[in-house]
């Protein structure tokens, strides 16, 4: 009986490189929905990933393997963080960071009627930013993501138009700040 | 020209300035939601931000991407608690002291509370200030700030900032606001 927690396995092991369109909702802790956005999502592992937000607000969030690139357009700024200051302890290493998750993540299947199959993974650590990442598989096909802080916050990521293993122009992870719009921080070389 | 009789009586920027701080005073109940990019010096933080004021009472949370880092601040007049993402929690009595103390941010949330609906910080002289046709501030100078309106919005019978950029010299505050509503 194939579990949660061995596709989770098994996307961490065969899937090198992952596109999906995403729709992401952030649901407050008495469960009102805050915000719903849409976009883009690419994966390249280990370590490279892009979040092309498109709606209601264009906002891309790159990982180029070194550096994390936050780029708002109405803020029309850039920040530019190192990948592993800013990513130590998020979910978002999960799906990019060749990390195996036993060694980071207590790991339990969750039970569900909804025909998916869901696993949750808790970080061993206690001050990890994040209390929860819950991952559910439609077949062999990650379908939803739902990180909740410790405020019971929760951020929902429900992916479609799922490819795995796609082939990925050169600079697809690249990141260079349009002209004209602030930089904060300094890019590691 | 046309007889005076007939001229729309365009009241003056000013005219219209007064009377908009005078509605302002009456909303004491308010809450918005959006997005803000922090800078200081060299470090940046980008996060979603939702506030909530009720008269004195007000609730304050930032929070990263994929709600990583949150910040809370909840407090009044007389304190301020500031609850971490790994539960830690700080209590002050302001919530400047309680920012500069746990994340190092020197952000002046009692002038913030005024900016962001478009009036200048009850504490502090006027430097200098713009408006508008419609006497909204465009630019305003205070307490070694400068803070440029670059978009308004309508909320209820209000025209209420949803594009802020707030720059001191060690300090710069950029909020967009997607959505201006009542507190729960």
């Amino acid at each position: 009986q194939t579990t949660g927690e061995d596709k989770l396995n098994q996307f961490v092991q065969h899937v090198e490189t992952f596109q999906a369109a995403f729709e992401q909702t952030v649901i407050d802790p008495e469960g009102q929905v805050m915000e719903q956005a849409q976009g883009l999502f690419v994966l390249s592992r280990p370590g490279k990933f892009r979040w092309d937000y498109e709606t209601p607000y264009p906002q891309k969030i790159v990982a180029d393997g070194k550096n994390i690139w936050f780029y708002d357009v109405d803020l029309e700024q850039v920040t530019v963080k190192s990948q592993q200051e800013a990513l130590a302890e998020t979910p978002a290493t999960l799906l990019s960071g060749e990390l195996v998750p036993e060694d980071k993540y207590n790991i339990n299947n969750l039970p569900s009627d909804d025909g998916l199959l869901w696993v949750e993974l808790t970080p061993k650590q206690t001050e990890s930013n994040f209390q929860a990442v819950t991952l559910a598989f439609d077949g062999d096909v990650l379908q939803q993501m739902i990180m909740r802080d410790s405020f019971d916050q929760r951020t929902r990521l429900t992916f479609t138009q799922v490819i795995e293993n796609p082939k990925f122009k050169q600079d697809m992870f690249k990141f260079t700040p349009p002209t004209g719009i602030d930089v904060v921080g300094e890019a590691q070389q | 020209c046309t007889p005076f009789w007939q001229q729309k009586p365009t009241q003056s920027a000013d005219i219209l300035w007064q009377q908009r701080l005078v509605q302002q005073e009456e909303l004491t109940h308010w809450a918005f939601k959006g997005r803000t990019a922090i800078t200081q010096g060299q470090e940046g933080w980008n996060a979603g931000i939702k506030w909530e004021e009720q008269h004195e009472q007000f609730h304050i949370k930032l929070f990263g991407p994929f709600s990583q880092g949150g910040v809370a601040l909840d407090g009044d007049q007389q304190e301020v608690t500031l609850t971490l993402d790994d539960g830690e929690t700080m209590t002050a009595a302001t919530p400047e002291q309680l920012l500069a103390e746990a994340m190092g941010w020197l952000l002046p949330v009692s002038a913030l509370r005024d900016w962001v609906r478009g009036v200048p910080y009850s504490q502090a002289a006027i430097e200098n200030k713009q408006l508008d046709e419609q006497g909204r501030l465009t630019l305003l100078k205070q307490a070694g700030w400068t803070i440029e309106f670059l978009r308004y919005m309508p909320f209820e019978t209000y025209s209420m900032p949803s594009k802020v950029f707030m720059k001191h010299p060690d300090l710069s505050v950029r909020l967009v606001v997607t959505d201006w509503s009542r507190p729960k």
